[in-house]
């Protein structure tokens, strides 16, 4: 380089050198500045157009959210095939076996789409195996006199195509991913001994509540029980607790709410879709009671999911006039038993009592707990039922009450109950416990307090 | 390029990744494949740069005319014996000896010798021979050709189209060369000083790049893929298998540029030329050794075989970088000391 290439004479102006060198570096350092400033700016600012980290919707897509809420977006269905007739899918879900002529398609549906009438759209659809290997991609070009706004893409999933395993699509606009999902091949054979809703079936267990009203806020049921008045807009709502014991419950489930009249046939039935994104999850289904439309008896609810029965339950429908004269079940002691534990506390990891006893010191900070176990014996007792629970002293007056509503929902039901023993509270002598259900006394136990030895 | 090998061997992207038709999910993705965009038009540049200066500087030393040429005839088909011996068996670590393709160091090799037919002719001759084939190629791109059989693929993709058996077709990359030679005679013959280099440079590039987003955004003739917007990731990523004229031109315009940078960094800041001196001694060396152990170590015994993305992509590259500066510093030694025909050609 000339530049280099100094002669021994302008070696003797080093201070010039120095002084036009530094004049170069600055101007050099300003333009390096301002490009890479540039650069910079074009790629952080324009180029991405993608929300990071993405989103999960409800049937399990992944979602690269648009920066500009305008802008497309998309969600993944997969099924079994696409009904020529309507368009929609069949057989959705995210576990398909692998078999001859079988295929897995993909039902695309483009949010915003109508928001570019006048832009030719660049689309690709990638499908990819459990290793992560591309295996078959297909570009998709929705042009400006195309108003489509689902785009859909297939596989052969024939066992000389496939191999079991966790596979994805993945959808890109532009070259830039907007969402993905995976779905789940398995082999027919495992399918041939067990089908795969079968499987998840069996690994969901069910709990149907029936109740009045559900508080929008707070979830709660309200009037829980299983009977029920018939009169105008009323209506039944079941509360359906599901628990799936597999990992895999990220999936798209299908369940049936089948509502049975008390003629045995079934009256209505609802499909609910749902992903859940937890290993315990509730879905509902509610009918009117009105007296137009139902009449007293005892009806039924089956929970079905594809095909399998996963849980059932019964209620009963009384006219107005009839529930507060003969059907309102007599709760007696039979109805609900009671054991009462009496111990020193309960573990706050297990809720389980510790240092059982019925013989307690007093002394300065202690406490006695009892853990009340509630055994429903009449299945119809179920309903807000008003509990007291009460510590009775030795002179037979009531130290203290605890009232509470309770819902027999399970047929083993705990709760908990403690007093201070402190000296300044409590004198030495027999204690009672009694449990109250409303009004009637189905359970009491004593216990002692004695004074610390000096 | 060590950077986008790297990752090649390194990021889960390219299990799924098709550099023919490129997917990317993040803007950290894109930026890692797209940094790699720029070296094959700056190894075509400087390779056409090199060609004009080692012919012009042998000449005048007194080498005859066809003996200068000869000399880089030569290089070229050593270039293409490498790329068809080492380059290709090295992506895989050697376990499979790979003669049957080609690829960019064939495809240096292949410009080369082309260069040499016409490394005397003016450079406004040779500037109008690279916008000839760079305004010809996209019409014969349109050529229909029937990859499966085997004289077609060889003569299309050799020089036109990219495929299985070639991704670097002769014509663009050459014409690219060829435009490197003509900027070789501005940077070492017209411009006497770098002031001129650096303020000739830097506008020539920006000319280049306006023009390349002149025809970006005509989205018609010189476009390959469509884009949605200005500066989104799919205006950057037009067609590189074969190179679009968009593509040409922009980066034509960022290896000027950077050139530009360079000069201007040998003034102020030496040193750091002196350690990119380092590579840009024996570049052929740097790119066979790092991709073979690349590909021994990680595809071949499976080290790190794509199971990482973004940082685990830099790791492999300050690994790599690491290992091959001393390995490079130490053969360009040996190069400069030896008379060995090969050495000389590494």
């Amino acid at each position: 380089m000339v530049w280099r290439n100094k002669t021994a004479e302008q070696k003797l102006y080093n201070q010039d050198d120095l002084m036009l060198n530094k004049c170069k570096l600055k101007i050099f350092l300003s333009f390096i500045t301002a490009f890479t400033s540039a650069v910079l700016l074009l790629f952080s600012s324009g180029c991405s157009s993608r929300n990071q980290p993405p989103v999960i919707s409800d049937d399990s897509t992944i979602v690269y959210l648009p920066k500009n809420p305008d802008d497309i977006s998309a969600d993944i269905t997969f099924c079994n095939r696409i009904s020529k007739k309507t368009g929609e899918p069949v057989g959705e879900g995210t576990i398909f076996s692998i078999k001859d002529n079988a295929k897995v398609f993909a039902l695309i549906n483009l949010k915003n789409r109508k928001n570019y009438p006048d832009n030719d759209l660049m689309f690709h659809i990638d499908w990819t195996d459990p290793e992560g290997n591309s295996f078959y991609k297909k570009r998709i070009d929705l042009l400006t006199n195309d108003s489509s706004s689902t785009i859909n893409s297939s596989i052969s999933v024939s066992p000389d195509k496939r191999k079991a395993g966790n596979y994805t699509l993945r959808f890109y606009l532009f070259r830039e991913l907007i969402a993905e999902k995976k779905f789940l091949l398995a082999n027919e054979q495992v399918d041939n001994r067990l089908s795969d809703n079968k499987k998840t079936a069996e690994n969901i267990s069910a709990r149907i509540t029936f109740c009045r009203k559900i508080n929008s806020k707070t979830g709660k049921l309200i009037d829980a029980g299983k009977i029920f008045t018939i009169k105008d807009k009323g209506s039944v709502i079941a509360s359906i607790n599901l628990t799936n014991r597999d990992s895999s419950i990220n999936q798209l489930l299908t369940f049936v709410a089948d509502w049975v009249g008390p003629d045995d046939s079934s009256f209505y039935r609802k499909k609910i879709n749902v992903t859940p994104n937890s290993a315990s999850f509730t879905i509902s289904s509610s009918i009117s009671i009105s007296p137009r439309k139902r009449l007293p008896g005892n009806y039924k609810l089956k929970i079905y999911m594809e095909d399998n029965l996963i849980a059932e339950d019964g209620f009963k429908l009384v006219n107005q006039d009839k529930v507060e004269k003969n059907t309102l079940p007599k709760l007696n002691k039979e109805s609900v038993s009671a054991q009462i534990i009496f111990c020193k506390k309960i573990s706050k990891k297990t809720g389980e009592p510790v240092n059982i006893d019925s013989v307690f010191v007093i002394k300065d900070e202690a406490k006695v707990f009892t853990f009340v176990t509630l055994e429903r014996r009449d299945t119809t007792i179920n309903n807000n039922l008003k509990m007291i629970i009460d510590w009775v002293g030795p002179n037979d007056s009531s130290v203290y009450k605890k009232k509470m509503d309770i819902n027999l929902l399970d047929r083993i039901t705990t709760l908990t109950s403690s007093i201070s023993i402190t000296p300044e509270k409590q004198k030495p002598g027999i204690y009672f416990l009694r449990i109250y259900l409303s009004k009637v006394l189905i359970a009491e136990r004593k216990f002692e307090l004695i004074p610390q030895a000096k | 390029m060590l950077l986008g090998h790297s990752s090649y061997f390194f990021n889960s992207i390219w299990f799924h990744l098709d550099p023919a038709d490129p997917l990317l999910p993040n803007l950290e993705q894109f930026v890692l494949r797209y940094i790699g965009y720029i070296c094959a038009p700056g190894f075509l540049m400087m390779n056409g740069a090199m060609v004009w200066w080692t012919y012009h500087s042998r000449v005048s030393k007194g080498t005859k005319d066809w003996e200068a040429r000869w000399h880089l005839i030569q290089r070229g088909l050593f270039l293409v014996l490498v790329q068809v011996t080492w380059v290709n068996s090295s992506w895989g670590g050697f376990s499979e000896f790979k003669p049957g393709h080609l690829g960019i160091i064939a495809c240096i090799g292949i410009s080369m010798i082309i260069l040499t037919l016409i490394v005397r002719m003016s450079w406004q001759l040779r500037l109008g021979i690279a916008l000839a084939i760079f305004s010809i190629h996209p019409f014969l791109l349109k050529i229909a050709y029937n990859p499966e059989i085997m004289w077609q693929q060889g003569l299309m993709q050799t020089f036109v189209d990219s495929g299985d058996f070639n991704k670097y077709p002769v014509l663009p990359w050459f014409a690219l060369a060829t435009l490197g030679s003509v900027m070789a005679t501005g940077w070492f013959e017209l411009w006497k000083d770098d002031k001129k280099r650096i303020l000739y440079g830097l506008s020539i590039g920006l000319i280049s790049i306006i023009i390349s987003i002149i025809i970006r955004m005509g989205n018609g003739y010189g476009n390959i893929f469509p884009f949605s917007d200005f500066g989104s990731f799919s205006f950057f990523l037009d067609q590189k298998y074969p190179p679009s004229l968009f593509h040409n031109l922009w980066f034509f315009g960022w290896v000027v540029i950077g050139v530009s940078i360079v000069i201007a960094l040998n003034n102020v800041l030496p040193k750091i030329i002196k350690v990119l001196g380092i590579v840009g001694k024996v570049p052929l060396f740097f790119y066979c050794i790092h991709l073979a152990i690349l590909g021994i170590f990680s595809k071949r015994i499976g080290l790190f075989y794509r199971e990482g993305e973004i940082i685990e992509t830099l790791i492999g590259f300050a690994i790599i970088l690491v290992i091959m500066l001393p390995l490079a510093k130490w053969f360009g030694g040996i190069k400069q000391r030896s008379k060995n025909y090969i050495i000389k050609m590494i």
